[in-house]
């Protein structure tokens, strides 16, 4: 286990490092800077800005100072965001970001995997049609689209919940709901379709030959088995509610991280944009190392942890 | 001899939108307590879905029992509810399947698969199911049982699965055991020795068996009565000794001319039965052998044979055992 966590952890650091570099590389090919868009401002001021935050230093030595900030886990002060640095405002946006990507997570998994259930057990009836059409629905419709409808439906028709901003929990529920439709969409499918196989196996008709029945039969002999490939998805599924958040939160204006990381890019803060993009990484390569010893865990064909012969 | 179960005319179906397929028609066939009924007959005639019809495990949306019964000590299979069947499965019948690289469930342990049978049907708690099955285990002959009873179906050889899957068959100590070609996916050296443990656990448990085979061999070594399967039909029945000494039926002769001898002279070719078995979504109006059959008559291809008895315990299903065959080559007679 201390092999396999040691040897991920290396492969981490250097995904990571792959991610820093070519986010620097891309975002100093894009002409421009920070400043650019200040028209009226002198010359002379524009280059003591530049010079303020370190942007008239020859590139390689630009590129070794934000990899020192990314190893000390410090990315400077934020060229948009007066007195604040990049930490600072990561550690403001996370929370929020956080509250809304785990509770689309959740309703994601939840619901998919419900969803997918139903849909397998009522195979080619008239449930299973239904339920996949919502599937294919929510795979194809952008989130973006779907953020408007249940605005205008739940906020603004029914009064239910508030229109945007954060705030209450209330806040959060249109716009989780929005960013997990589509991962839910796929959960459900993949899930449908992986207890359909599962069913096919010859070990369910053992199964069955022993008197297996109900809850056991489906917890025990068919989800076990049929939700290995619906773990191995999660680790995509949690970049795309990452990347869906940035849409999400510009949507209903939430001061989360995706919003601070967009607005970063049109800014061209630098130093903001290579914090975010940093910790947005990590994150990702954090659920797939978990998702990878859930995995190990859930299918005893997958030896992560040695000696467990 | 005491009856255990008793089938009666049992004919089923499979529907598809192109087509139906009549797997299994009008079969009768029935097996006392403690005996070893062989069925046997060529690939697609109809063996496996028998099988799965006495435990009602065959597909539910396109399966379907058209006609006949299927009485277990004394109780009606064929109409029973989810409820009742449950309480049959696993307890009174045991069933184990062909392939033990697939039949047991991956993520589960060897041990807990064992055990599962007792905690549904004899309300055994967890700890004392597996100890059961460990002495089980001990009793399929496998080395370390206690070990055995924790590992994963994958860690273990071909030859250990399928002793696992008898064992499971077997933890409810069931009245019947219906054995799918429990040895066909296995290489012979380890087809010989499950079929030893089969046949000294029948001996010690006193259960009756079914064993599906294609394998007149297997069929030779343990069995008391033998039905033999022609595209859905039983052509004939008999005891071990009338069926491989006294072969009525043109295919049962077939069937065991083409089992290599020890002393086959290699220059001699295997007999083989030409051709191949018709068609089960089109049925025959005659016999349904006579295209491939070398002694058929006119009345062969016009009328299905009706059945006929050559002592109490044999039957066959042929014309040419009709007296008024008279032309018919009589003895087919075989030294073995
Ligand atoms: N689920 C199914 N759907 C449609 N047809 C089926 C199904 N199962 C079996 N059949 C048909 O029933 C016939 C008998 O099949 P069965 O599996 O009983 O053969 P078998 O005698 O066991 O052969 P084998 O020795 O290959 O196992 C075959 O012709 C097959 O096409
Ligand atoms: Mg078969």
């Amino acid at each position: 286990m201390l092999q396999f966590m040691f040897r991920r952890l290396i492969g981490a650091v250097i995904t990571l490092f792959f991610i820093i570099t070519l986010t620097f590389v891309l975002m100093s090919a894009i002409p421009g800077d920070p400043f650019t868009s200040d028209a009226r401002v002198p010359e002379q001021v524009l280059d003591n800005l530049r010079d303020h935050y370190g942007l008239n230093d020859p590139i390689m030595v630009q590129y070794f100072k934000y990899l020192k900030g990314a190893l000390f886990l410090d990315f400077g002060p934020s060229i948009k965001w007066d007195n604040q640095t990049v930490n600072e405002l990561i550690a403001t946006g996370f929370p929020v970001s956080a509250i809304l990507g785990i509770q689309a997570l959740a309703i994601a998994i939840f619901f998919g995997i419900l969803l997918g259930i139903i849909a397998a057990f009522n195979h080619n009836k008239s449930f299973d049609y239904m339920a996949m059409i919502i599937a294919i629905l929510g795979l194809s419709v952008p989130s973006f689209i779907f953020a408007t409808i249940l605005i205008n439906f739940f906020a603004i028709k029914l009064q239910w919940f508030p229109v945007a901003t954060w705030g209450t929990w209330q806040h959060s529920i249109l716009p989780s709901i929005a960013l997990a439709v589509a991962p839910m969409a796929y959960i459900a499918r993949l899930t449908r379709s992986s207890i359909l196989e599962v069913l096919s196996m010859d070990y369910i008709q053992t199964a069955l030959a022993k008197g297996v029945t109900g809850y056991r039969f489906i917890i025990v002999h068919v989800l076990r088995n049929a939700l290995i490939p619906v773990v191995t998805i999660l680790g995509p599924i949690t970049a795309t509610i990452l990347t869906g958040s940035f849409v999400i939160e510009q949507i209903f204006g939430i001061p989360g991280l995706g919003k601070y990381f967009v607005e970063g890019i049109s800014d061209r803060d630098y130093p903001l944009i290579l914090g975010t993009s940093f910790f947005y990484s990590a994150i990702l390569v954090f659920f797939v190392i978990l998702v990878d010893i859930a995995y190990g865990v859930i299918d005893p064909r997958i030896k992560l942890i040695k000696g467990r012969d | 001899m005491e009856l255990l179960l008793d089938v009666n005319n049992l004919s089923i179906t499979f529907k598809s939108k192109e087509k139906t397929v009549h797997a299994v028609r009008n079969v009768s066939f029935h097996v006392n307590k403690g005996e070893v009924l062989a069925i046997v007959g060529e690939s697609g005639c109809g063996k496996s879905v028998t099988a799965k019809s006495i435990m009602r495990l065959l597909p539910e949306k396109t399966g379907r029992i058209m006609d006949g019964s299927i009485m277990f000590d004394g109780k009606e299979i064929t109409t029973m509810n989810k409820k009742e069947l449950v309480k049959y499965r696993g307890d009174r019948i045991g069933m184990v399947f062909q392939d033990p690289m697939s039949s047991l469930n991956p993520t589960m342990t060897v041990g807990d698969q064992i055990a599962e049978g007792l905690m549904i049907h004899k309300g055994y708690k967890k700890k004392k199911a597996r100890e059961k099955a460990i002495e089980l285990i001990r009793q399929v002959r496998i080395a370390n049982p206690v070990h055995c009873c924790t590992k994963y179906p994958h860690q273990l050889s071909g030859g250990m699965r399928q002793r696992i899957v008898i064992a499971m068959a077997l933890i409810c100590e069931p009245d019947l055991l219906i054995a799918d070609e429990p040895t066909t996916a296995l290489d012979v050296t380890i087809q010989a020795e499950i079929l030893n443990l089969l046949k000294e656990l029948q001996e010690k448990m006193g259960m009756a068996i079914i064993i599906i085979t294609h394998d007149l061999g297997v069929v030779a070594k343990f069995s008391d009565r033998v039905n033999v399967m022609y595209a859905g039909e039983i052509v004939e029945r008999g005891t071990l000794r009338e069926i491989f000494y006294h072969p009525q039926h043109p295919y049962t002769l077939g069937l065991l001319k083409s089992i290599p001898k020890l002393d086959h002279d290699f220059c001699e070719k295997l007999a083989v039965i030409e051709g191949s078995p018709p068609d089960l979504s089109i049925l025959p109006k005659g016999c349904a052998f006579s295209e491939r059959c070398s002694h058929a008559m006119d009345v062969c291809d016009q009328y299905h044979p009706e059945q006929f008895d050559q002592s109490s315990t044999h039957q066959v299903s042929c014309w040419l055992t009709d007296s008024r065959a008279s032309r018919a080559p009589r003895v087919y007679s075989i030294t073995h």
